[in-house]
């Protein structure tokens, strides 16, 4: 009897609980909340570095070398010519001039390991403005 | 009659919740959506300006300090665990790429050393970290 009434009553107002679900989503937001973060990294992409090994170059006359000393000067070398003690601020026109007649010749950055990493990614930011799709990077030994 | 319909009102006062989980979902959505779990290596570095920087969506940090050391993971790490931090870091974020901040006067040949590893821990897109400047001066 008891029972019958009780059962009548719950479906009269029948509602589903839903506060468990609130609490869950409640935890859930804070954590994303707590947990997010903005980071946003720039940068500029590599093409892949030559391991250890040097990737061999099959056609020499078709790469733009630009080389970098430990004492921060900058050679250019495309096919024959060879351009050294080039300025930072130059190199984009100088790679500008190799890549008009070979539009897609690559561009390969040697650096010594001494050299400063700030100027090896000016060089490259200046070869990829200068309209270098792939700028890879080579390590010297010497 | 009217105030029979108020005292009806406060026998099963209730605040309408509707709207707020509405918004509370929203909010939640948002979150899940954009969260990315990027660890922050933990050093201030000073980025090399560059203008052909662009926004990288990598998950996987590994930064180089002028004098030397390698962070990840708001940890200092040894040259020999990089390869296997960025494997494991891998594990987690399959797609995850790997972006080096190096300091301006962080020796090139560490930075190459790292990029190496990096490689052999399965990154397949290494980047090199830079501060977007605007077009023109140096």
């Amino acid at each position: 009897m008891a029972r019958r009434r009780r059962m009548q009553r719950q479906a009269e107002e029948a509602e589903i609980n839903i506060t468990p679900m609130l609490d869950m989503v409640f935890i859930l937001l804070i954590f994303f909340i707590v947990t997010t973060s903005f980071i946003h990294v720039e940068g500029i992409n590599v093409a892949r570095p030559s391991n250890n090994q040097q990737q061999k170059v099959v056609k020499e006359s078709k790469i733009v070398l630009i080389q970098i000393t430990n004492s921060g000067t900058i050679n250019i070398n495309y096919g024959g010519s060879e351009r050294s003690n080039v300025e930072l601020d130059a190199v984009r026109p100088e790679v500008e001039k190799d890549l008009a007649g070979t539009p897609n010749a690559q561009v390969v950055v040697a650096a010594s390991p001494g050299s400063k990493a700030g100027v090896l990614v000016r060089v490259i930011d200046q070869a990829k403005q200068a309209g270098a799709q792939k700028v890879s990077i080579a390590s010297t030994q010497s | 009659m009217a105030q029979r319909r108020h005292s009806n009102d406060e026998e099963e006062a209730e605040i309408n919740i509707t709207p707020m989980l509405d918004m509370t979902f929203i909010l939640l959505i948002f979150f899940i959506v954009t969260t990315s779990f990027v660890r922050p290596p933990g050093v201030q570095v000073n980025k090399p300006p560059a203008v052909t920087a662009q926004r990288l969506h990598s998950s996987i940090l590994i930064a180089v300090t002028s004098s030397g050391q390698i962070w990840m993971n708001k940890q200092h790490v040894k040259m020999d665990r990089v390869q296997g931090m960025v494997e494991q870091a891998r594990s987690q974020a399959p797609k995850g790429d790997v972006v080096i901040i190096a300091d301006q006067d962080a020796s090139t040949g560490l930075v190459i050393r790292v990029m190496n590893q990096a490689k052999l821990g399965g990154a397949s897109q290494v980047a090199l970290a830079a501060r977007q400047t605007s077009g023109g001066g140096s």
